[in-house]
Formats: structure tokens, C-alpha cells, sequence
């Protein structure tokens, strides 16, 4: 197929009521996922502290399996009908997941140095508001509370949790399983701008953010780029 | 809806009245038969199609849920009440062939339908099960028209359709772009395959369609789709900040969508347009278009130098 072709628009062939009613008919036909998914969020938040230099696998393993849920579930099952580039992303959801269980599920993980602007602050910071700030910015925009899009069954906040969490930990390959959130908060960010959406530049500020505090450090000569 | 009705007798005088030339001596113009919408003539055969059709771009694309397939049943009942004819979709726009399939199901198939969709794929043999796919969401054993999508291996998928249109399988076979894409490519297509159909984009403020395709295609007996008659809505959100100019009242316009759509239709090169709505109400609207008055050249050339001028 000839991608080139075709413009941005031509990727989104729904319209912004018909995004949002997924996420209402996906969160009833998957219930209780969501609420699953959020208790898996808030293990997350309460077990990714650094303890004498280590993190804990158990939070990264099981947003791993979110990513593996979403891509197949999510992505594949309910997206893709309504728009053929929901396939892609769904494998690329799927491989993210095997990814992260993959390279992070087999030793201890080192924690990000301290004294560097990578920990802990801004991956608090971004935790907190993809569990709890967030899913909230649906109401603001009328969205009613059963369409809300919460850690572990949507793709958003999964992708920006994902993101804080990579911030807690020091690995060689941090920036092999950043690509595909960074990806997904561009993704993710155009789609709403399409959708003239107004909380659309949240997640492509969020990468920018998390790019910023990743490397950062590398400029100040204060952390290895990781 | 604030709308006046019109008697197809008065449509027809109206019509004589403010285009005489388009209607009267234009090859490819319409006229308003038996107090239907106005209808062109489909070149290669001859048969009228009304000039207002629909897309389902969008629109259309609302997977299973329930509410949104009872409200798209609603604009299609409402389209078919006002004569509506062309249905226009493709396997690109998600669940709108499912969505359209099954909202004709539930009006019983009404007559009148002219059902039109595409073959997106650069697989030929994908196309094949793409086609057969399109024939079970739609629910016809047959549809009218298929289209290359895009250009996308037209060459390999035209060669299939020729045959299908041979062997009776289908009716009409055509091409289509949008957003002013590969027009030199589209017009060498126009020239040398045997089509009947090409659909591209054309509204008042996209003309480029008017100094190559649209001579071509009155030359070469291929009739027109017009898409993206509102520029997917912009044009006319962006129209809708100005009252109506008072030569709309001449032809019959209450609202800026019919102005639009009476300039696109009201091109002697131009078949049909097919704008695309998720209301009832605009869809009223719309199918409104297809009576009264029809612009004649000048009026055609003022209506762009003014709406180029907001």
C-alpha cells in the first residue's frame, strides 16, 4: 500500500463521538477489566520505589501484561474494526509487552542514580497523573464515567505510566523499550488533534517531557544515557 | 427544518427558468422527473441517478453500537424519502459497508438504491475476496458500481472488474481519487480504460477538476462522482459564519449546504455529489439540494468569485 498517499486524516476514519463511544462499549463489553487494570495501576505506583539501589520487577511485569490486554484485546478486537492501522498498533502493543518481560523480567533492576532529575520526581509525577489526573480529563470533556480510559485497558495512560516507570530504573536498554510509548504518545496525540479533541497535546507533551528528563542528566554530564 | 417545498413541476420550470443552458442544451445535465430529485444520466447506459448521493466516510464507520446504527438508519430512511439514489462506500472506512448493510436490512432494502463501493487492496487476489466481502456486508447478491480506490493497483483490479461487468456480475465499473491526488495519472487512466465511473474531489473552492477531468470526462462519456463536496466540513463551518448571498434565494436555497452542493451538481461534466452526515436533519438539507433551481454559468462563476471572496 502506498502510505505515502495518504494524509494524516486518511488514518482516522471515525469521528471524535464514535472514539469515545469505544471506549464506553469496550469498558462494559470487558468488565470488570478497567477496574482490574487500575488496581493493577495502583500496585504499580505503590511498589516502584527504589529500595537500597533496586526496583521491583513485579510492577513492570505486570504493566507488561496491560501492554500484551490492550494490543490484543483493545487494539485488535475492538480498535482495528473501526480503522485498519488498529492492527499495527496492536501487534506493536503486543510486542511491547513480550519486550518489557523480556528484557526487564530475568534479574533485579538498578534504579536510576540519584541526585539526577530522572528520580524521583517527574516519574512520580507522570504515574500519578496517568492513574488518577488523567481518566479525570474525560469528564471535563463530558465523557461520561463508564467511558473513562484508565491504566491497564487503555492505551493512553498505560503508555504515560509506562513511561514513569522507565524513569525509576537505570538499564542498558531503557531507550529500546521507550520507542514504542514515545510512538504511541505521538500516535495518540494526532489522533485526538484530528478529532479536534482540546486535551490533544497531553500525551506528545508528556514524551517530551519524559525525553527531557531522560536525557538531561547526559547533559549535565550527571548520568550515563541509558 | 425552515424549508420550502417544491412541486417537481415548479422545480422543472424553476430549473428552465434559471438555466436554460445547462439544462436545455448541456449535454450530461439533469432534469427533475416525476416529481423526483434531479437526475443525471449515467453516460454509458443512460439511466438517471439523482444528483445528491451519500457518503459514508466517517459517518458511517460505527461498529455494533447499537445507538449509532438506529440513528444512521434514521438518515438513510430520510435519504430514501427524499428520492436518494447513490450510496457510496469502501473496505478503507472500517465498519461503514456492515453499518450500511444493516441499516438497509432494517428498511427492507428500499428501491432506489444505486449501491457504490471500492476495491482497496494492492493484492489482486485480496481485491477478489474484498469484493465478495463488500457483496455480504452490503447485503446484495450484486452492487452497482465498484470503484479502484485510490488508484491502488488499478491496473490488475480494473482487468478483474472488466471481466466481473462482463460476466453480469456487477453493473458499473469506475475509478476514484480525492483530495486533488494524481490527477495526471487519473486523467491517462480516463483516457485509455474503459470505465464508466470516476470520482474525484470537486466543490467551489477545490476547481482544479475543472481545467483537465471534468472536460475529459464529458469527452470520453465517464460519468462523475463529486466527494468532499464541504471539504469534510470545513468549508462549510467555515461558510456558516456569513448569510446566505441573495442570489441563493434565485435558485432555491435556504441554507450554504445547498448552495454547495447545486454549484458541484450544476457542473454539465458533474453526475453526482456525495456528501456525507451523521443527521437527519442535514441530510434533509442535503437531499433539498437535488430540487429547485440550478445555477447557470454565470450565476456559477459569481457564486465561486463570492464565496472566494468571504
Amino acid at each position: 500500500m502506498d502510505l505515502l498517499s495518504y494524509s494524516l486524516v486518511d488514518l482516522i476514519p471515525f469521528s471524535r463521538e464514535t472514539y469515545f463511544r469505544l471506549f464506553e462499549r469496550y469498558n462494559v463489553g470487558v468488565w470488570p477489566a478497567p477496574i482490574i487494570g487500575l488496581a493493577i495501576g495502583l500496585t504499580a505506583l505503590f511498589t516502584a520505589r527504589r529500595v537500597e539501589g533496586k526496583v521491583l520487577r513485579a510492577p513492570f511485569l505486570l504493566t507488561a501484561a496491560c501492554w500484551v490486554w490492550i494490543g490484543w484485546v483493545f487494539q485488535i478486537h475492538w480498535h482495528a474494526p473501526l480503522s485498519w492501522p488498529g492492527t499495527y498498533f496492536g501487534i506493536g502493543f503486543v510486542l511491547q509487552g513480550a519486550l518489557m518481560g523480556v528484557v526487564l523480567g530475568w534479574r533485579p533492576l538498578a534504579g536510576a542514580p540519584e541526585g539526577t532529575h530522572r528520580d524521583p520526581g517527574p516519574a512520580l509525577w507522570i504515574l500519578v497523573f496517568a492513574l488518577a489526573l488523567q481518566p479525570l480529563l474525560g469528564l471535563v470533556s463530558g465523557r461520561p464515567w463508564y467511558g473513562l480510559e484508565v491504566f491497564g485497558s487503555a492505551p493512553d495512560p498505560t503508555a504515560l505510566a509506562t513511561l514513569g516507570l522507565l524513569l525509576m530504573i537505570r538499564h542498558p536498554l531503557r531507550w529500546l523499550l521507550s520507542i514504542i510509548p514515545l510512538a504511541w504518545c505521538l500516535i495518540s496525540g494526532a489522533t485526538l488533534w484530528v478529532l479536534s479533541v482540546p486535551t490533544w497535546p497531553i500525551m506528545p507533551l508528556a514524551a517530551a517531557l519524559y525525553l527531557g528528563v531522560a536525557v538531561w542528566p547526559r547533559v549535565l554530564g550527571r548520568g550515563e544515557l541509558e | 427544518m425552515n424549508r420550502s417545498c417544491v412541486s417537481s413541476r415548479r422545480a422543472f420550470l424553476a430549473a428552465l427558468a434559471v438555466a436554460p443552458l445547462s439544462f436545455v442544451t448541456l449535454p450530461g445535465n439533469g432534469r427533475a422527473v416525476d416529481g423526483r430529485p434531479l437526475a443525471k444520466p449515467i453516460p454509458s447506459t443512460g439511466e438517471l441517478l439523482p444528483v445528491v448521493g451519500m457518503g459514508t466516510w466517517i459517518t458511517f464507520n460505527v461498529g455494533d453500537d447499537p445507538t449509532a446504527r438506529d440513528a444512521r438508519t434514521d438518515v438513510l430512511r430520510a435519504f430514501f424519502a427524499a428520492g436518494g439514489g447513490m450510496i457510496d462506500s469502501s473496505p478503507m472506512y472500517g465498519t461503514a459497508e456492515a453499518v450500511v448493510g444493516s441499516c438497509l436490512a432494517r428498511l427492507d432494502h428500499p428501491k432506489g438504491l444505486f449501491s457504490a463501493t471500492k476495491v482497496w487492496t494492492s493484492s489482486t487476489a485480496e481485491g477478489l475476496e474484498q469484493i465478495a466481502a463488500s457483496e455480504r456486508l452490503w447485503g446484495l447478491q450484486r452492487l452497482d458500481l465498484f470503484q479502484v480506490h485510490n488508484l491502488l493497483n488499478w491496473r490488475s483490479h480494473l482487468e478483474t472488474l472488466s471481466a466481473m461487468k462482463a460476466d453480469g456480475k456487477l453493473r458499473y465499473i469506475g475509478i476514484t481519487t480525492s483530495h486533488g491526488r494524481r490527477h495526471a495519472e487519473l486523467a491517462q487512466i480516463m483516457e485509455t480504460q474503459p470505465i464508466d465511473f470516476v470520482q474525484l474531489t470537486y466543490n467551489i473552492a477545490d476547481r482544479e477538476a475543472e481545467a483537465r477531468l471534468l472536460p475529459l470526462a464529458a469527452e470520453r462519456g465517464i460519468a462523475v462522482i463529486a466527494n468532499r463536496p464541504f471539504q469534510g466540513g470545513s468549508l462549510i463551518d467555515r461558510l456558516q459564519r456569513y448569510p446566505l448571498p441573495g442570489w441563493a434565494r434565485e435558485i432555491d436555497c435556504t441554507d450554504w449546504s445547498q448552495v454547495l452542493l447545486k454549484f458541484i451538481v450544476s457542473h454539465p461534466a458533474v453526475t453526482c455529489a456525495i456528501p456525507a452526515t451523521s443527521r437527519v436533519d442535514h441530510m434533509e438539507e442535503n437531499m433539498a439540494a437535488a430540487r429547485g433551481g440550478v445555477p447557470d454559468a454565470a450565476l456559477r462563476r459569481r457564486m465561486a468569485a463570492d464565496v472566494a471572496a468571504l
